[in-house]
């Protein structure tokens, strides 16, 4: 059992995008023909990639020194292992199976996300699950772990989902967020939840809070430790340890009934 | 059939197809969970009149339970899925819901879901969130502890009620004694509950009475006191029956149960005042599953 290869060519440079490189549309006899872009012009795969044929739920993609969008965009089963960094929009509306990068991701990563996961193991760029420029919401299903931390904007609009970021968030983290959860250990920058209207942010780090954010105190809340021991299981450390935590309402210019969690003790 | 000096009579047990769901009660010491699960599932010894019938099934240790605490699992069976998701929906709400540090979730899964905290969310009024975790839904309702986190919906299970046999004995109390052992062995049975007081039953029941309104009366030919009156299955020796009444997922674990039970009553035998076992059946018209005791037992 080898997962399907493709590895650039030397000498190639530029961008690349990848939208469509999918592990079942490697299968095809004449994969080679897909039309890919690059720096914007239509190529066919087989002049930027060799392919090694292998299985079809299975896709490794070895490139360096090129900047690769679009990486498992619309993505719906299988695997897909980015060996380098992905540019913009990895994940784009991905409905299924897992897209794991090595390295980082640019921005617009799980934008319009429904289902699966998406895995980065350096940091990701702004606006992370977040929603594309003129759509009504962000992410809105799956989860997203990234080892690293993440640009200004993560989860803005979201709608649902899990994102566990084991590093530190940028500014507006979780603003105007619809719904779903941010587990982020390394806290974030300001305006956090800014317009948060539900959904949660679970936050290793206290953050600066607006005055639209009322504190209510501490609570012992075991959903955390179902959401811990989830979390766990795809990055460790994104959640923190114990079910006690201090707790935010708010935005309360938006309803109040979103909120962002810290430990207790923090 | 003679098993260390008990008769084991040529009968059989009648049971009735069920519908069930398992459900797991965390809390944040087994006692609370415990307290939760006796009132949730007390007054759930018979579908006669209590709606349906329930137990613990076993304990659970912190590493089994979906939010790391201690808790146990629990059975309900009842006649249909309407009734089945009324006594729970009206169970964990008053039971569970109301219990300090408790949370409830799924036990079982199924083809088709009953509604867990589904409507007890609208407890919340309105503060109530929504988790989807693993693909599961949960709510997170706020009460004065804290939160009572309930999962959306756990599965119909289709199962198996009112297994039983009964115990013949020269008094109650050595009746009682093996009762207990037999209890205690079902109990070790996983998908199995034996719903009565103790998880055993004094009122044997037959079908019908003299009485209109009344679907169920005495079981007179296992009274003791009425071998002068009616026609009995009480030889003279035997004082006191006793019936082990069980409810089980699957067939093969009602099998597995009533085995247990049986054996356990076997083990102690006649010297333990032990005279015979027999099993309470409506001639076979009734119940879709008939458990013969000497096939069990073989």
């Amino acid at each position: 059992m080898t997962a399907t290869t493709l590895t650039l060519r030397a000498g190639i440079a530029g961008t690349v995008d990848l939208g469509g490189v999918l592990p079942e549309t490697l299968v095809r006899a004449d994969a080679g023909r897909l039309v890919v872009g690059l720096d914007g012009r239509p190529v066919e795969l087989a002049e930027l990639f060799t392919l090694r044929p292998g299985d079809a739920d299975s896709l490794v993609v070895e490139a360096e020194g090129v900047r690769l969008d679009n990486v498992g965009r619309a993505m719906t089963a299988g695997r897909l292992r980015l060996e380098g960094h992905a540019g913009d929009y990895a994940g784009e509306a991905m409905r299924g199976g897992e897209l794991l990068i090595a390295g980082d991701a640019g921005d617009f990563a799980a934008c319009a996300m429904r289902a699966g996961l998406l895995r980065i193991d350096g940091r990701a760029g702004d606006w992370l699950a977040a929603a594309r420029t003129g759509e009504r919401a962000g992410m809105a299903g799956g989860v997203v772990a990234v080892a690293g931390g993440v640009g200004d904007r993560l989860g803005d609009r979201m709608r649902r989902g899990l994102v566990l970021v084991r590093g530190r968030a940028g500014r507006a983290c979780g603003a105007r967020m619809l719904a779903g959860t941010l587990a982020v250990a390394g806290g974030c920058d300001d305006l956090a939840g800014f317009g948060l209207r539900r959904g949660s942010l679970v936050l290793g780090v206290a953050p600066e809070l607006g005055a639209t954010f009322n504190e209510a105190g501490v609570a012992d809340l075991p959903w955390l430790g179902l959401l811990r021991r989830y979390a766990d299981a795809i990055l460790p450390g994104a959640v923190f340890a114990g079910t006690r935590a201090r707790r935010w309402q708010g935005d309360l210019a938006q309803g109040g009934k979103g909120e962002v969690l810290v430990p207790a003790c923090g | 059939m003679i098993i260390n000096g008990v008769a084991i009579d040529d009968t059989y047990a009648e049971a009735f197809g069920m519908k069930a769901t398992r459900i797991l009660i965390t809390a944040d010491t087994p006692a609370w969970a415990r307290h939760a699960a006796n009132a949730a599932f007390g007054f759930a010894t018979s579908v006669i009149a209590c709606g349906c019938e329930a137990g613990i099934e076993r304990e659970l240790s912190p590493e089994e339970t979906p939010d790391g605490r201690p808790g146990l699992s629990g059975l309900l069976f009842a006649v249909s899925t309407k009734e089945l998701a009324k006594q729970l929906e009206r169970r964990v709400g008053q039971c569970v819901l109301t219990c300090p540090s408790t949370a409830v979730f799924a036990g079982c899964a199924g083809e088709e879901q009953l509604p867990l905290g589904r409507n007890l969310r609208y407890f919340g009024d309105g503060w109530q969130m929504s988790k989807v975790i693993a693909g599961r839904r949960y709510w997170r309702i706020p009460v004065m502890d804290g939160e009572f986190l309930a999962e959306e919906s756990t599965g119909l299970l289709r199962s198996v009620g009112g297994g039983n046999f009964l115990v013949l004995a020269r008094s109650r109390a050595q009746a009682l004694l093996a009762c207990e052992a037999a209890v205690a062995a079902i109990r070790k049975v996983p998908g199995a509950i034996a719903p009565f007081p103790g998880g055993v039953v004094r009122s044997g029941s037959k079908v019908g009475s003299k009485y209109k309104a009344l679907p169920a009366s005495t079981n007179d030919a296992f009274c003791p006191t009425l071998r002068g009156g009616v026609r009995s299955e009480l030889t003279p020796e035997v004082e006191a029956v006793l019936e082990i009444v069980i409810d089980a997922v699957t067939d093969a674990d009602m099998r597995v149960a009533m085995k247990a039970g049986m054996a356990a009553v076997c083990g102690l035998g006649a010297e333990a005042g032990i005279v015979r076992l027999s099993a309470g059946n409506y001639g076979g018209k009734l119940g879709q599953f008939h458990y013969r005791l000497r096939e069990i037992l073989a």
